[in-house]
């Protein structure tokens, strides 16, 4: 079904991040696409630009280490900062990183567990060669299984229509992303405008994307109320505490002046009553 | 009032609701270095973070998953402050705790943030003029470890006394800060972090909201620890 009034969203463009790979020496007038921006930072060795970029008020652009994993690993401490950026693009509460080098398996496991040291659940790894060059497509919901080299708007497009609804990155390599851009920005309209159902696949992105902050304020809100009842807890117990250094107190007095006197006075029959009702 | 010292405050914000009041005790400030981490599992932290920029343009705002909880934060700005190589007089570390397990949580915190409260601060200046002085927190927050015959208290001795070792840390008393907001000379802080890695330190803080009313804690161990730092210079808490 083709609607000819179909108007495309404002929002709908959020489906295609576009990466660009650049040098560390980045500036704000990186040149920013007609949607979200990803900005992938090659590193090779610790930058303040970098730091200072991402972390001002200006720094509107999400950005992705793009990084030696052995690099990486031998001078975590040194790069970790960069993921507590507000900036940084995770995935799954993952920080995305694009990593060249060796990929082997320890190597990215031993990755895992220095950002997972910091309390993130692990990477999300993406290899890409530091050579890279030209156009990659990546289904991040499908845990960057599926991507394809892109050689031509065709493969662009056949990427395309089965993930409509889905967030892709397009990886764009430095010096042609301004050609790369335009060309995806085409394809991608014209994939859509030939799309059925296109408003219902938008309607499932919206609904996906409120379903995800539903979960998250959810996954807030039980946290917040494992947090009160472990106190409630803390001040039953410091309460049965104090109740119990109580009892003990009136159990010596009451034995004291029986010993003493006999027999008890009314008050403290009452006092004793009294304490007895607040244990129940 | 304005100061002339130059002044960096750590800011930790875990709830979605408290930036608010935060934000009114930091005009309290001329000018200093804004650093706030915001929880990463807060849902708002976008929305906040906007909100801090509208106010305080030049701070610096990150997030952090909740490991070693407000400590833990403090050590990921603590990393932030030395890599944007910011140089200052003093630092004020702050949070907003809520803290339901006190029945006054809200006097409680009103007592802990009386030290950026405008009135404290020119006293609290005044204190540092003392050259014995490096730190200054409210009076009510400093808590001497041998006070109570606390088995959980006594038990931090043990505890943290490896860590004192590993830190070379020569303790002249067991008096700390509890709550973890207070000034402190940034000379001293700068020092000893540029030895010992903010970052690695926070890897041995336990993951989420950590209590220790039933055993000792790495997190809980660091807030005595911070306070150590000073006092094994040989130094003084003052209390305001």
């Amino acid at each position: 079904m083709l609607d000819s009034d179909l108007k495309r969203p404002q929002d709908i463009r959020s489906m295609i991040i576009n990466v660009f790979i650049s040098s560390s020496n980045i500036s704000l007038s990186t040149p920013v696409a007609d949607g979200n921006t990803i900005n992938a930072v090659r590193l090779e060795m610790e930058d303040h630009n970098v730091l200072n970029k991402y972390l001002s008020k200006d720094a509107s652009d999400k950005f992705i280490l793009f990084m030696d994993s052995k690099v990486l690993l031998d001078n975590f401490t040194s790069f970790c900062h960069l993921f507590f950026s507000m900036n940084y693009y995770f995935i799954n509460d993952k920080p995305l990183l694009f990593i060249y080098g060796s990929t082997d398996e320890s190597c990215l496991k031993n990755l895992n567990d220095q950002i997972k040291l910091q309390g993130y659940g692990g990477f999300c790894f993406f290899e890409l060669k530091k050579t890279f060059d030209g156009l990659i497509c990546v289904d991040i919901y499908e845990h960057i299984v599926a991507q394809k080299k892109i050689e031509s708007t065709k493969d662009l497009s056949e990427f395309l229509r089965p993930r409509i609804h889905k967030d892709i990155l397009v990886i764009c390599s430095e010096g042609s992303h301004a050609s790369n851009l335009d060309s995806v920005k085409n394809v991608m309209d014209n994939t859509l405008q030939s799309t059925p159902f296109f408003e219902y696949y938008d309607q499932f992105e919206k609904t996906r994307r409120e379903n995800e902050d539903t979960l998250n304020e959810l996954k807030w809100i039980r946290a917040q109320l494992s947090n009160y009842e472990t106190h409630l807890k803390l001040i039953k117990d410091s309460y049965n505490h104090d109740l119990e250094w109580y009892r003990k107190e009136i159990e010596a007095i009451k034995s004291w002046y029986e010993n003493r006197y006999g027999s008890l006075p009314s008050w403290m029959l009452k006092v004793n009553k009294a304490f007895n009702l607040l244990k129940k | 009032m304005k100061n002339t010292a130059s002044i960096a405050i750590f800011i930790h914000i875990y709830y979605t609701d408290t930036w608010h009041e935060i934000s009114k005790y930091l005009l309290n400030f001329h000018n200093p270095a804004i650093l706030v981490n915001i929880s990463y599992d807060n849902p708002k932290r976008h929305e906040i973070s906007r909100k801090i920029f509208e106010y305080f343009p030049n701070a610096i705002v990150i997030q952090s998953a909740n490991q070693g909880k407000d400590i833990g934060a403090k050590l990921a700005l603590m990393d932030i402050y030395l890599k944007m190589e910011l140089k200052t007089d003093y630092l004020i570390l702050l949070h907003d705790k809520k803290s339901p397990q006190a029945l006054d949580g809200d006097a409680w915190r009103k007592k802990l943030f009386k030290i950026v409260q405008k009135e404290s601060i020119p006293i609290i200046l005044n204190r540092f003029n003392s050259k014995n002085i490096g730190m200054v927190a409210a009076i009510d927050q400093i808590v001497n470890s041998t006070d109570q015959n606390n088995v959980i208290i006594n038990k931090y001795k043990e505890y943290i006394s490896p860590l004192l070792a590993a830190y070379r840390l020569n303790q002249k008393d067991e008096t700390f800060v509890g709550g973890t907001m207070f000034w402190v000379r940034s000379s001293i802080f700068e020092v000893f972090f540029n030895e010992f890695s903010p970052l690695s330190i926070r890897t041995t803080l336990e993951k989420g909201n950590v209590t220790d009313n039933k055993e000792p804690r790495q997190t809980h161990a660091w807030e005595r620890i911070l306070c150590w730092i000073v006092t094994s210079k040989g130094l003084k808490i003052s209390g305001v």
